[in-house]
């Protein structure tokens, strides 16, 4: 296992070490848990990468897995990232499929968010004591330039991140807000005005509201309908469903696996076209068309903001954080780790100062129970 | 609340009652008295209503592009009630060759159509059923999709089924189902489902069990079932084996058997051999580096070593 923070030099070992085995011709397999991710270790490695469903060819129809004990996968080295989104159950799934010759190496950070189903695979791992793990924590020259790094260092170890002097240019910015009402206005002259205006990103493509939570005026619902209203008022033909408006124009959000079309939890799409008079919605998503009966929209979501949680394993150009006292219940310090982290050129958080307080204070609020630590450790 | 077009009166009426899906265009016929309600004035209490296909060609007209039938919108809808009249369902149903004289209708659009209308009298049977019992259209829709036309048949049996099997149904759905299917609250099938499912929602907060007390108390809680009746079903869940007792924890089975082999599959992994030998990292590490055109730190050359040459495990 392979873990380390941000700007500690994963990326650059995972490449070295693919390098040295592929001249030893080692038939190397690469994957991580969501699309998205798959999609950067592909860019970063420069070899193909798979989703995990996708390496396990699960099945549809039959609401499976192909690759199993019984047709394994051929691989000499599977190397999987972003190992701290895997559960439990999809883990085991995996592990099952490995043959015993096949080399496996995790890479992930520890300190991100437990995935969203069920254990803390990642964290009983490396607790169990009995999995060979590299634990790398020197942060590089290079990436100490980045603020985004250095925050993000500050904020797993508790301290408030640093804010750039007024006036200075910088990838990081604290902005500070009296209560929810100026939180959102803030944050709605960020994301529409402020940022584009200043950096030349684009609202919709670059920029990613992320937030604690999905109820609440600083949820991702009630964001959402903030930011349609300002990017996206006036498109037509609109169509109705699930109480959301959908809009060509609109950025969307898939919260489900569907098999079918292909399309997975997280992938982020723009509409592209409505019909109204047959009911049908075509989402852009990845360079590809994609079709939706209005029955089925309860499967999209508005995407201009999305839940913390749900941005696991994805990065975007631009990342801007509401942290509120609504927020109070999840207010945690790898939440804000993990959605800091999901930042690669800009991150702007705003903050009520006291929920900012409670955020870096509070850790690990909720334990999970399990026994994996117990049972491998037991085991070996 | 439905706000109707009588014939004979000037106003629209006001009806109270319980029904299915009811659209805008359709047409109702209901059974019950006129009463004078002090706020609402003149309503008429509906105690049995039902949707009728419409008979006018407005009423057809609307009721077909009211988005029911899939590929079917207001405007066909004109151009088929245009073409047929009153007679469309009709020709829909038992001459869909007919269909094919109307202008960029082929063999595919007319199959389409067809298919869909058939389609929607199963649903709207189905959905007329699960709706009485307080379940939307759009979860009626997946429900047909899942169990066919056997839906009803399945669902009246054992309407907890609906939480396993249904994405988008959890337990409560399926609860308000079997309340108004008259089974009692604290019957063991529902204390059954209910234990699974409150174990379920524990684990949607990321944990892989519970300890046997605290399932106790919250499911006991949740469920409104005195701990007698809900401990019973543990004991029947686990004897099932829909629930696995181990160290000191209740898990649900499938939850066991991921974390159980995810130890047992890891323990087997590591006691391979590297498929790719030894290497030597003393040359292997300059040669990456000018292969890369990165010099690594020497973090990352100490982590290297265990990576290259553990026993097939790194």
């Amino acid at each position: 296992m392979l873990t380390g923070g941000p700007g500690v030099g994963k990326t650059t070992l995972v490449n070295s070490l693919l390098r040295i085995l592929q001249a030893k011709q080692v038939e190397v397999q690469l994957a991580a848990p969501t699309g998205r991710a798959a999609k950067r270790l592909q860019e970063t490695t420069g070899c193909e990468a798979k989703t995990v469903h996708r390496l396990l060819e699960f099945d549809p129809s039959a609401y499976r897995f192909k690759r199993d004990a019984e047709y394994p996968l051929e691989a000499e080295l599977l190397v999987l990232d972003e190992a701290s989104m895997l559960d439990t159950v999809l883990m085991n799934q995996l592990l099952r499929a490995l043959p015993d010759e096949t080399a496996l190496l995790l890479v992930g950070d520890v300190d991100q968010l437990p995935s969203v189903g069920p254990g803390r695979v990642l964290a009983d791992l490396i607790a169990s004591g009995a999995i060979p793990t590299v634990r790398l924590t020197e942060v590089f020259r290079q990436a100490l330039s980045s603020r985004i790094i250095v925050n993000a260092h500050r904020i797993h170890s508790g301290e408030r991140p640093i804010a750039p002097a007024k006036g200075e240019t910088s990838d990081f910015y604290l902005i500070e807000a009296a209560d929810a009402e100026d939180l959102a206005d803030k944050l709605v002259a960020s994301v529409t005005q402020r940022i584009p205006k200043r950096f030349g990103f684009d609202p919709l493509a670059d920029i990613q509201v992320l937030t604690p939570m999905n109820r609440g005026g600083l949820g991702t619902q009630a964001l959402n309908l903030a930011l349609q209203q300002r990017l996206n008022p006036d498109a037509q033909p609109r169509l109705q469903r699930f109480g959301t408006t959908y809009a060509p124009g609109d950025k969307v959000i898939q919260r489900v696996n569907n098999y079918d079309k292909e399309v997975f939890n997280g992938d982020i799409g723009q509409i592209t076209r409505i019909d109204a008079e047959a009911g049908l919605v075509v989402v852009e998503i990845d360079g590809r068309a994609v079709e939706y009966e209005a029955s089925a929209l309860d499967e999209l979501s508005l995407a201009y903001a999305i839940s913390i949680h749900k941005a696991q394993g994805s990065e975007y150009p631009v990342v801007v954080i509401p942290l509120a006292m609504q927020h109070y219940a999840l207010l945690e310090r790898n939440l804000l780790y993990t959605g800091v982290t999901r930042g690669r050129q800009l991150v702007v958080l705003i903050a009520e100062a006291k929920a900012l307080r409670i955020a870096l204070g509070r850790q690990q609020a909720t334990r999970r129970i399990t026994r994996l630590a117990e049972r491998l450790g037991g085991l070996g | 609340m439905l706000r109707v077009k009588v014939r004979g009166q000037r106003d629209l009426v006001t009806v109270v009652g319980s029904a299915a899906a009811v659209s805008p265009g359709e047409t109702i016929e209901a059974l019950g008295q006129w009463v004078q309600d002090a706020k609402h004035g003149l309503q008429f209490r509906a105690e049995r209503l039902q949707v009728i296909l419409p008979g006018t060609r407005e009423g057809i007209e609307k009721y077909l592009g009211s988005g029911l039938v899939r590929g079917i919108g207001p405007h066909f809808a004109r151009t088929l009630v245009n073409a047929f009249g009153e007679a469309v369902f009709e020709v829909i149903e038992q001459s869909p060759e007919r269909l094919e004289e109307l202008p960029g209708i082929g063999r595919k659009r007319r199959a389409q159509i067809t298919a869909a209308w058939a389609e929607q009298q199963v649903v709207r049977e189905i959905m007329v059923f699960l709706q009485s019992h307080g379940v939307g259209t759009a979860r009626a829709v997946r429900i047909y999709k899942t169990y066919g036309e056997a839906a009803i048949l399945t669902v009246s049996e054992n309407p907890y089924r609906l939480a396993l099997d249904i994405w988008g149904i959890g337990f409560k759905t399926a609860d308000t189902l079997a309340q108004s299917l008259g089974i009692p609250r604290d019957s063991l099938l529902r204390a059954c489902a209910g234990v699974r499912h409150a174990l379920q929602v524990w684990s949607e907060q990321g944990h892989c069990a519970s300890e046997p007390e605290a399932l106790l108390t919250q499911a006991s809680q949740l469920l409104e079932i005195p701990a007698p009746i809900i401990e019973q079903a543990i004991e029947d869940e686990v004897q099932a084996e829909h629930l696995i007792r181990d160290q000191g924890l209740l898990y649900l089975t499938p939850l066991y058997r991921a974390e159980q082999g995810c130890a047992v599959q890891l323990q087997r992994l590591l006691q391979g051999t590297p498929p790719w030998g030894q290497i030597d990292v003393s040359r292997a590490l300059p040669w990456v580096e000018i292969q890369t055109g990165l010099t690594l730190a020497p973090s990352q050359r100490a982590a290297l070593r265990p990576c290259s040459q553990a026993r097939s495990r790194c």
